[in-house]
This record gives C-alpha cells, structure tokens and sequence, in this order.
C-alpha cells in the first residue's frame, strides 16, 4: 500500500514537473502557431529604446504578437522593428500607430498598437507608418540642457 | 582614339544600366527638393497670412477664423487628421458624423492656438527646413523635418508627415513636435473621451465642439476636402 502511494506521489510530480518545464505542452500550441499562425510587420522608431528582440506587441493591453528583431536602418539611421503579430488579428488598419511604450516607471519595454478607423489594413510585411518612439528621461533632461533660458 | 576603344558594348551596357538605377533616384531627389521649397514657401506665407489677419482676432473672430481656415485649408488635410485622431472610432462613426468631427476638430484648434498664433511675430524665429524624405514604400507620402529656432536660441524640432492627394497639392497630416507625436496625443484625448461617453461617438463629437458656434466658410472648406479625398 506505502509503495502505491509513493507511486502515486511520485508520478503526480514527475507529471507536475513536465508540464511546468514545458515538455508536455498541449498539442499544437505554439508549433502550429509557428507554423503559420503569424505575420509580419514592420515599424521605423527614431529612437528604439531599450526595445528587444522578444519584447511584447500589444493592443488595448492584450498581447497580440512578439518584437522578432530590432536593427539600425543604416540608410536612414532610424530602427527598424520586425514583428510577429497573431494571424487573428488580421484587420488592423493602415493607419494604426506603433508606440514604444514602458511597463511600469522602470519596466521593460513594449510596443502598443493603437489601432486605426482606414477602411484598407495591414497585410504581411507592411509598415505600420505612423510611430511613437520611446521617450526617455535622459534625452528629455538633455534637449533641456542644450537650450538657452 | 582610346576613348572609342574603351565604349565596348559591355562598357556601354554597365554606363546604360547605371543610368536606368539611378534615374529613380534623380527623380526621388527632385522630388524632394520641390517638396522641401513648397514646406518652406508655404510655412513663411502661412506666417505672413497670420500677421495679415492678426487684428481680426480682436475685433471679428468668426472671420479671424475664417480667415484661418482659409491660410491652412490647403495645407493642411483636415479630414485625414481628424480621422487619424478618431483611430478605430472612425469606422463606427456615420459619414455625417465623421464630417461634424471635422468641423469640431478644426475649430476646436482655433480657439485652443489661434490666441497664440496671432501672437507670433516672424521676426521671432527661424524656419528651416532639415531633410524632406518621400517614403519609399508610398510615393505619395513624406516626411519632411524642419527646425524652429526663436531669437533666444531655443531650437525645436518638428516633422510634417505629408500626404499628396491623387489631383492636388502636398498637404500636412500629422505633426510631430520633439518627438511628440501630435496626432496620437489627439487620438488619445479622443479615446478618454470615448470611454467616459460609454462608446458613444455622438457625444463625443458633440462635446468635443460644445464650445463650437457655426462659421461660415467651413462647411465650404469641408466639402472641399471631401472632394480632394
């Protein structure tokens, strides 16, 4: 009877312990979402931030894709922002806004879309034109500095 | 001698193919130096118009409004920015309300700026304009950055985000002022303004021109911009 219970015991952890770790995720979770559960579009910031590869793309708060990569637009000395945006989200209009935005006063950063009311949307490797690069502290103290009273 | 021998068809071909790459890019550059001057032609006249009509805002102000709407009307695309700032909104909106919206909008600017603008000089600054960046994804769309610098040394960045119709002229859309996306300060202002109307865009726009009486020449300039697009 011990040697059950300790069997017993002993697969609720293990089981416990895989969930946890990932190993039994539900089937065709994020492979099929890899798969083609997502598209992509790009955005320019003059100023990026400490945006990273990874970070979230939400609107109205709700995650609805992932920044893929954050690279210098030589041309243009702007970055450039790839995102993985949620194929359901497939209606956003061409005039939504990608914003830089910071969670909490110190938190990591993000992008929230703020999406448009243009009757033609966004579709696979499109810019989001419209932006709002990150603000920070340091730049605001320094176009302060720099000016005459 | 020489000279001939080296224009070989190869040499030829490569001078030929180097001239096809690099004939977008003359027009591209053209395209912005005209652009640039049309930005800065059209920012001193807008200054110039202002001092022009600066003692209307005392003694008549629907025709200093007026007037206003005149000087911008055509540099300015109302209808596009108030529908920018409406965002998602804008598709709920009926035609008519999306038409009152601009109208709301544009005298709401008017009452909140024009006191200030009439007290510019243009001897008080500077206008330069930086770069001009016709979007290479979108030709009939632009950036054009300019530097304000007062008599005191302040210098302020600003960036028109432009847009040229199909039959007319470049007109601003959007303006970002150090950083400050202008458009989307509005849009958020509009935003609140939704949720503590529950979602009702009609008492938005109605609120949003509470302080609105009627001015002539608007409607006018309305349907203007409806035709333009």
């Amino acid at each position: 009877m011990q040697r059950l219970v300790f069997f017993a015991l002993g697969s609720v952890a293990t089981l416990a312990l895989l969930l946890v770790t990932g190993w039994l995720a539900p089937p065709g979770g994020s492979e099929r979402a890899d798969a083609g559960g997502h598209y992509t579009l790009y955005a320019e910031f003059a100023d990026a931030g400490t945006l990273k590869p990874g970070a979230r793309v939400a609107l109205a708060g709700v995650t609805v894709g992932e920044v893929a990569d954050v690279q210098l637009n030589a041309r243009g000395y702007r970055a450039k922002v790839r995102m993985r945006i949620d194929q359901s989200l497939d209606h956003l209009a061409i005039d939504s806004v990608a914003i830089i935005m910071t969670a909490g006063l110190v938190g990591e950063q993000y992008i929230e879309i703020s999406p448009g009311g243009h009757p033609e949307t966004l579709s696979d490797n499109d810019y989001i034109e419209d932006t709002q690069s990150a603000m920070s502290i340091e730049t605001l103290i320094r176009r302060r500095i720099v000016r005459p009273r | 001698m020489n000279r001939i021998r080296t224009l070989t068809p190869i040499t030829l071909l490569v001078g030929f193919i180097i001239a096809l790459l690099a004939a977008p890019m003359a027009t591209a550059q053209s395209e912005e130096e005209k652009l640039r001057e049309y930005v800065r032609e059209n920012s001193i006249r807008l200054v110039d118009q202002l001092n022009e009509i600066r003692e209307l805002y005392d003694s008549d102000r629907e025709a200093f409004y007026e007037a206003m709407d005149y000087a911008l009307g055509e540099f300015v695309a109302f209808r596009r920015v108030a529908a920018r700032i409406m965002g998602k909104y804008a598709r709920q909106a009926s035609p008519e309300e999306r038409d009152e919206f601009v109208r709301a909008f544009r005298r709401s600017l008017y009452d909140a700026y024009g006191g200030a603008a009439v007290s510019i000089d243009s001897t008080d600054f500077e206008l330069e304009v930086d770069s001009v960046k016709i979007n290479p994804r979108h030709e009939d769309r632009a950036t054009v950055n300019l530097s304000i610098i007062t008599n005191s040394g302040e210098r302020y960045g600003v960036a028109y985000s432009m847009y040229e119709p199909d039959d007319g002229k470049w007109q601003v859309e959007n303006v970002i002022v150090e950083g400050i996306n202008m458009g989307l300060a509005f849009r958020d202002r509009f935003e609140q303004e939704m949720q503590a109307a529950d979602g009702n865009v009609s008492t938005v726009i109605d609120e949003w021109s509470a302080d609105v009486g009627d001015i002539e020449g608007l409607e006018d300039a309305v349907e203007q911009e409806k035709n333009n697009g």
